[in-house]
């Protein structure tokens, strides 16, 4: 069973098409990217993929539930990492975790086993005990995304992960989220960062104005179109 | 289950910020202490602590009963004998800081009984307008009253041979009876009124208070949720949205309740203050009417005004929640709760103020038609053996918040709470 099965997606806000009948696939651990310009559709894709919209049409099947019609059972696949995501200031870090962990599941040991990852990941060494309200951009997008993770999801949706930070610890979450679908975990991300995603995605599919115009191997879809770079690729398929 | 108490705590954390419990507390203390302090002055106010200075310039067997008199009714009086000058004595009452004076002319005795009316000059030294400096000179108005009575009774006795002037002026005792449904008792109307709005001024205070307050924090909570870029992480996990709904309402609901009990207490003590400890003991010499009136509210009262109040509170927080829904930071949720806080007000003034029996059908029904309205008159329903109209408000009450928890339950499963908001014609951005 594959952990994402989008079919003829759309999505309006009213009269406004932002996603006009999209279809791809993600397959076991599989790292997928969508990518494209500013408004194309991509935070609505993964925010509908996460069940914070309604499809207008389509069908979005995650390990085989659809969640137009099981939304909650979906949700216990899934993980969602907003791109402006926040956090609760007033809680520490390990707080914030722990939380975290107490939604995804009733047992305690569970909740320690993914309060003990969250810490692993987010690797903050004392800082995880102050306040997160204390903590920079960098530290704070490592908690959440350690938040993310920790509860080893079958399928994690990062919107623009790196978003904001600097190389550093840029390079730190990538390494993560590799190491991480390496574990069993298949990821739905976007960026606008073309290098980010050929070093981490498997698949990527260029959208824009809510259409899929192309999806492949970042080489495949460099061969296709005789670019040097997804740059170059986006260019000249935009431009189509 | 177990989520829903993770929740509940984390959103009661949430709530309980030094900007939200450190005023609060600072007014709860000031009003602790500024009716203790109150209590204080108004009882040496009323028991006669201020002197009263008089010049006695007739030195008659009347005017000296006068001021036997009135030392015997136990005010303290200070006879300037110094000089028989007005100024003298004026200046004497500036010096000595005493509020009150009064002057017997020359000839008070003669003038009084050959029924020239003579001019008893009073003297009122005002220092300030607050209520404890105008209570200062309040004794001086009783004490002229009985002054005007004990000189009355002798020039009456003395006219008419006669020791009986109190009833020649008072022929006629009234009796007072109260009635209140079918019951009636033998007491003063201006009392049973008296004690009645006092226990009744109460709960729709605290109603009101806890009504508002914790709408307020469920709106500022979901709004701040969205603000902080929390929400969508919240929405997304494996928990049911109805329990994050109901977690969000009695985490705000709880801290209201706790808030509003500590700031009535306070409140108490302020208002005992300014009454000089009458607030609270008004009830004393009426017992046995209030009994025999069956004004007291018994423990079957008690639990349906709670009910009462429950439901009412619920019905706020449903509301809340909605409204909650359209704001997008903490500075908006003040004013989208703004149509909750008119629907709380009318029937809290109406309430408080006014009859609403008495009210033009039409906008009595109105009136009627706000489920609050029923809140706010329970606790007079009950305090009047009235209990089917408290009945039929809980159950139209009940009724009102199952709608709008069906509405709130619904925005939150839906796209709605991700992008509704009050954008005055902008386009929606997500």
């Amino acid at each position: 069973m594959k952990p994402l099965v989008v079919k003829n997606l759309k999505k309006s806000y009213g009269k406004f098409e932002a996603v006009k009948g999209i279809n791809f696939e993600i397959g076991n651990n599989e790292i997928f990217a969508l990518i494209g310009p500013n408004g194309a559709g991509k935070s609505t894709t993964l925010k509908t993929i996460a069940t914070l919209l309604t499809p207008s049409d389509g069908q979005i099947l995650v390990y085989g539930e659809d969640i137009s019609e099981k939304q909650e059972k979906a949700r216990e696949f899934i993980s969602y990492l907003p791109e402006e995501a926040g956090a609760y200031k007033r809680l520490s870090g390990k707080e914030y975790l722990k939380l975290l962990a107490s939604l995804y599941s009733d047992d305690d040991r569970k909740i320690k086993e993914f309060y003990d990852r969250g810490v692993a990941i987010a690797n903050l060494g004392l800082k995880i005990n102050d306040k997160i309200a204390t903590y920079s951009k960098g530290m704070t997008r490592k908690i959440l995304l350690a938040r993310a993770l920790m509860v080893m999801p079958k399928l994690a949706i990062l919107d623009e992960p790196t978003s904001g930070l600097d190389v550093t610890n840029a390079i730190y979450i990538r390494n993560i989220i590799k190491e991480y679908a390496k574990k069993g975990m298949a990821v739905l991300l976007s960026s606008h960062n073309m290098l980010e995603i050929e070093y981490l995605s498997d698949r990527v599919a260029i959208i824009d104005k809510g259409t899929i115009y192309e999806t492949g191997t970042a080489k495949e879809l460099k061969l296709k179109h005789k670019a040097d770079n997804l740059e170059e690729v986006f260019i000249k398929v935009a431009s189509k | 289950m177990k989520k829903f108490w993770v929740l509940l705590k984390k959103e009661i954390k949430e709530l309980m910020t030094a900007q939200l419990i450190l005023p609060f507390v600072i007014v709860v203390i000031i009003f602790y202490f500024i009716g203790g302090y109150l209590q204080n002055e108004t009882k040496k106010v009323n028991t006669n602590y201020q002197p009263i200075a008089i010049m006695d310039l007739d030195q008659s067997q009347l005017s000296k009963e006068i001021i036997t008199f009135l030392e015997s009714q136990n005010f303290k009086i200070d006879k300037f004998v110094k000089s028989n000058l007005t100024n003298d004595f004026e200046n004497y009452l500036k010096e000595n800081k005493i509020n009150s004076g009064i002057i017997i002319p020359q000839n008070f005795q003669i003038d009084a009984e050959s029924l020239r009316a003579p001019h008893l000059m009073t003297y009122s030294q005002i220092t300030g307008f607050s209520l404890i400096a105008s209570m200062k000179s309040a004794s001086l108005p009783t004490v002229t009253a009985l002054i005007n009575n004990l000189v009355s009774d002798k020039i009456i006795n003395g006219k008419i041979k006669s020791d009986n002037a109190a009833l020649l002026k008072n022929p006629y005792i009234t009796v007072e009876n109260v009635m209140i449904n079918n019951k009636t008792a033998v007491t003063s109307a201006r009392q049973i009124i008296t004690f009645a709005s006092q226990q009744t001024m109460f709960i729709p205070i605290i109603l009101f208070m806890v009504i508002i307050l914790s709408a307020q924090m469920v709106a500022v909570a979901i709004a701040t949720e969205k603000e902080n870029k929390t929400l969508e992480t919240l929405l997304s996990t494996p928990v049911d949205r109805k329990i994050i709904v109901s977690a969000k309402m009695l985490a705000a609901g709880i801290i209201a309740l706790v808030m509003a009990a500590v700031y009535m207490l306070g409140f108490k003590n302020y208002i005992n203050g300014i009454s000089g400890g009458s607030f609270s003991s008004s009830g004393e010499g009426i017992k046995d009417a209030i009994t025999q009136l069956g004004l007291s509210l018994s423990n079957s009262d008690y639990i349906i005004l709670g009910i009462g109040l429950f439901v009412g509170i619920l019905l706020a927080l449903a509301i809340a929640m909605i409204l909650g829904a359209f704001a997008e930071d903490a500075k908006s949720a003040q004013s989208v709760i703004a149509p909750l806080m008119v629907l709380t007000l009318i029937p809290y003034f109406l309430t408080l103020f006014a009859d609403i029996n008495t009210l033009q059908p039409i906008i009595k029904y109105i009136v009627y038609l706000i489920p609050f309205t029923h809140t706010f008159l329970a606790g007079q329903y009950l305090t009047l053996g009235q209990v089917q109209p408290v009945i039929l408000g809980i159950i139209y009450q009940f009724v009102v918040f199952i709608i709008f928890v069906y509405i709130a339950a619904r925005i939150f499963s839906s796209d709605y709470i991700m992008t509704m908001k009050l954008n005055f014609g902008k386009k929606n951005k997500i």
